[in-house]
């Protein structure tokens, strides 16, 4: 993007990272998972060191980087063509894991694969207009989430039970390194945050550390409410933000669930644009890049929905944590080293 | 790209499922009470629905006959009876809007489950209660008082009376499914009692029938069914912490003082004493005296309520107390966890061995 104005501000990139995190929090199953305090201080131990893994990349572009993958030389290609896939499975995940909640929520209204098919031809025409279009449109996504989050807390029927916090003891410390493990594998904001940054002007540190105190905000006050007050109910319905509004009620929406799926059916639209729109990058300049890219993300999406993909695969785990050092540390860092050498070279 | 938006916007045209099934109001029966009584081969179940007109077709005589008719369908399970009743009337069943679930007493307390299962995927919302009802849920659901029918409304006000008054505990559909599916307790559903009266007069009979809540069902998760009294449901109310206010008959007779107590304040913590776990309760409340007969003192009243909630309790903890594993277990994690770890998988016998002690304090309003 060198010599072109900044598409996006560091205000629109902190919000296309927060709804992708978001969509990842709303697809997240609760078979076996246990809340409190170790899960509670696991969320803040990860952040922390999503803080300084995040480093390369925010020094990369807070010291003039243009493009993470243009600075990588020869290699420019083969790591544009590794984020694009990186982004083509994390997307078919994504979409796999929202229609195995459709199909087990609304089984007799909906067919998984059509939803699968639909969201991919949605997430094409979202890309096909370009990260601007996209940082727009997530922006009232993410404070539509926003107010229905705060509303349906506000007015829901569950009870709070202080029994729920209790203090830490031996076997915690295992529960909360795990959790933080885990929860750090989810951190592909961070090889997110390489590819939107050349999108950007200046902000690159603002947008991702702002990125991380909101996440930690949401996510953290989800965990309390599932705590204190969700606690009975989440094992019965199995997705936190789902329990959220179907046990809410007031005066003026007697019945949440529909607006509430309404939106998690936009954001997943808007998110699986996004992603669309990066595995789609190396054929930037061809009309048909997001389509193409659209019909691979959707047919790994179809494959995993009939595989039976899991939230915390094992394989998964590894893969995306991989994906992470490589496409979020490595290449930023490499990056950062081959344009300080150039510039010493030419001084 | 246009293309592909019309092709987008036209496929998502036809598949939006919300708006494939939706359906005018006249072509939707608006289900506001549900009863269900067990039948030779299934269940009878009754609706109670919105109804523009009278069932007799006839001018309505009040605002109640006017809204509401009851219909009956039979089936083997819930979602055959919901079908018949769509084929009898033509029209799409809508429990979205139902307000309460009566459960017959002849209906066996296993098959709770099965009902919970099928409203959990039904569009019912979760926080409706069920309740029992003594005799058949036809009579309570369809009952006409001397005002006219009572609507689903005014039962639910009956319940949410009680349960303000700390006489019935919590029964909500997903709080029902919670306790006998995922913790493995015992909840207590409140039971509906129709109470007639009759009344003669010069050669009339007029029969007033009045609706309350005189007693609650324990189920177990495994289909057992014991009824307990208000007074032990009370009593469960406070030793799980839900109670906010009592309202107390103290003495008999004309000696009886009536006292109300609010803002209750209930603490639960607990010690390991003798080896076994002990549960203290602090209860601390206002009280405020609506009758005091003559000749008994204020402080009469109060230690007479403090010896009340201490008797309650101890009803309660005679009859079930320990159906409350999760939360006995809870109580050990959170303040004995050393306790907890040691005990490891044999924790689960100590349960029933717990003991609890109860201080209560009331002060004036």
């Amino acid at each position: 993007m060198s010599g072109k104005r900044p598409e996006i501000s560091p205000y629109q990139l902190m919000i296309l990272l927060l709804t992708a995190r978001i969509m990842h929090t709303m697809i997240f199953r609760f078979d076996g998972f246990s809340s409190g305090l170790p899960i509670m201080l696991g969320l803040i131990i990860t952040t922390a060191v999503e803080g300084v893994l995040c480093l390369p990349a925010v020094l990369y572009y807070s010291r003039g980087g243009r493009s993470v993958t243009d600075d990588l030389g020869r290699f420019s290609k083969p790591a544009k063509l590794l984020y694009s896939a990186y982004f083509c499975v994390i997307a078919g995940g994504t979409a796999a894991l929202f229609a195995q909640f459709l199909q087990k929520e609304f089984s007799d209204s909906v067919s998984p694969e059509a939803a699968i098919i639909l969201l991919g031809l949605v997430a094409a025409f979202c890309a096909s207009h370009g990260i601007e279009a996209l940082a727009r449109a997530s922006s009232v996504i993410f404070w539509l989430f926003a107010v229905m989050f705060v509303w349906m807390a506000a007015v829901n029927e569950g009870r709070f039970d202080f029994l729920n916090i209790r203090p830490l003891i031996g076997d915690d410390v295992k529960t909360m390194l795990s959790y933080a493990l885990e929860s750090l594998s989810s951190a592909w904001w961070i090889p997110m945050l390489c590819v939107l940054g050349e999108h950007l002007g200046r902000g690159a540190a603002g947008a991702a550390y702002g990125f991380l105190a909101l996440k930690l905000l949401i996510i953290e006050t989800l965990l309390v409410l599932i705590t204190l007050v969700l606690w009975k109910y989440i094992g019965v319905l199995g997705y936190p933000i789902y329990a959220l509004g179907a046990y809410a009620k007031s005066g003026f929406i007697q019945r949440f669930d529909a607006i509430n799926m309404l939106v998690w059916a936009i954001n997943c639209a808007a998110v699986f644009g996004v992603y669309v729109f990066i595995s789609s990058k190396p054929m930037e300049g061809k009309k048909s890049a997001p389509l193409l890219a659209a019909a691979v993300s959707t047919a790994i999406a179809l494959y995993e929905l009939h595989r039976g993909l899991r939230y915390n695969e094992p394989w998964l785990l590894w893969f995306k944590g991989a994906g992470i050092a490589v496409l979020g540390i490595a290449f930023p860092l490499a990056a950062m080293i081959r344009k300080n050498s150039r510039k010493a070279e030419e001084k | 790209m246009k293309k592909l938006a019309i092709l987008a916007a036209a496929i998502m045209l036809l598949s939006l499922v919300g708006c494939g099934s939706a359906g005018e109001v006249q072509r939707r029966i608006v289900v506001h009470a549900i009863g269900i009584d067990a039948a030779p081969e299934g269940y009878s179940v009754s609706y109670q629905i919105f109804s523009g007109k009278a069932p007799d077709g006839v001018a309505p005589v009040d605002a109640d006959e006017s809204t509401v008719v009851t219909l009956t369908a039979q089936g083997k399970n819930l979602r055959e009876t919901e079908e018949s009743l769509r084929l009898q009337t033509g029209k799409e069943v809508f429990l979205g809007d139902a307000e309460l679930v009566v459960i017959g007493e002849s209906v066996p307390a296993g098959d709770i489950l099965e009902f919970l299962n099928y409203f959990r995927d039904s569009d019912i919302y979760l926080g409706v209660s069920v309740v029992w009802c003594e005799g058949s849920a036809a009579e309570t659901v369809g009952v006409k008082l001397r005002q006219g029918g009572a609507t689903a409304i005014l039962l639910r006000g009956v319940i949410d009376e009680a349960r303000e008054v700390s006489k019935a505990l919590s029964s909500r559909i997903i709080e029902l499914t919670n306790a006998l599916e995922q913790d493995g307790e015992t909840p207590a559903i409140p039971i509906l009692t129709l109470d007639k009266r009759d009344s003669h007069g010069d050669g009339y009979t007029l029969t007033d029938t009045t609706i309350g809540v005189f007693g609650s069902a324990l189920v177990s998760p495994g289909g057992e069914r014991q009824d307990i009294s208000v007074r032990a449901a009370t009593g469960l109310s406070l030793l799980r912490a839900e109670a906010k206010k009592l309202t107390l008959s103290l003495g008999e007779g004309e000696k009886a003082a009536s006292a109300e107590i609010d803002r209750l304040k209930i603490t639960r913590g607990l010690e390991i004493v003798g080896g076994l776990p002990e549960v203290r309760l602090h209860i601390s409340g206002r009280y405020k005296i609506n009758y005091l007969p003559a000749g008994i003192k204020e402080e009469e009243v109060r230690l007479a309520a403090q010896r009340e909630i201490l008797s309650l309790c101890s009803e309660a903890a005679d009859t079930l107390f320990f159906g409350d594993t999760a939360e006995i277990t809870k109580l050990v994690m959170k303040y004995e966890p050393a306790y907890f770890t040691a005990r490891g998988e044999s924790f689960s016998e100590i349960i029933p061995k717990t003991a609890f002690s109860v201080d209560v304090r009331l002060r004036k309003y």
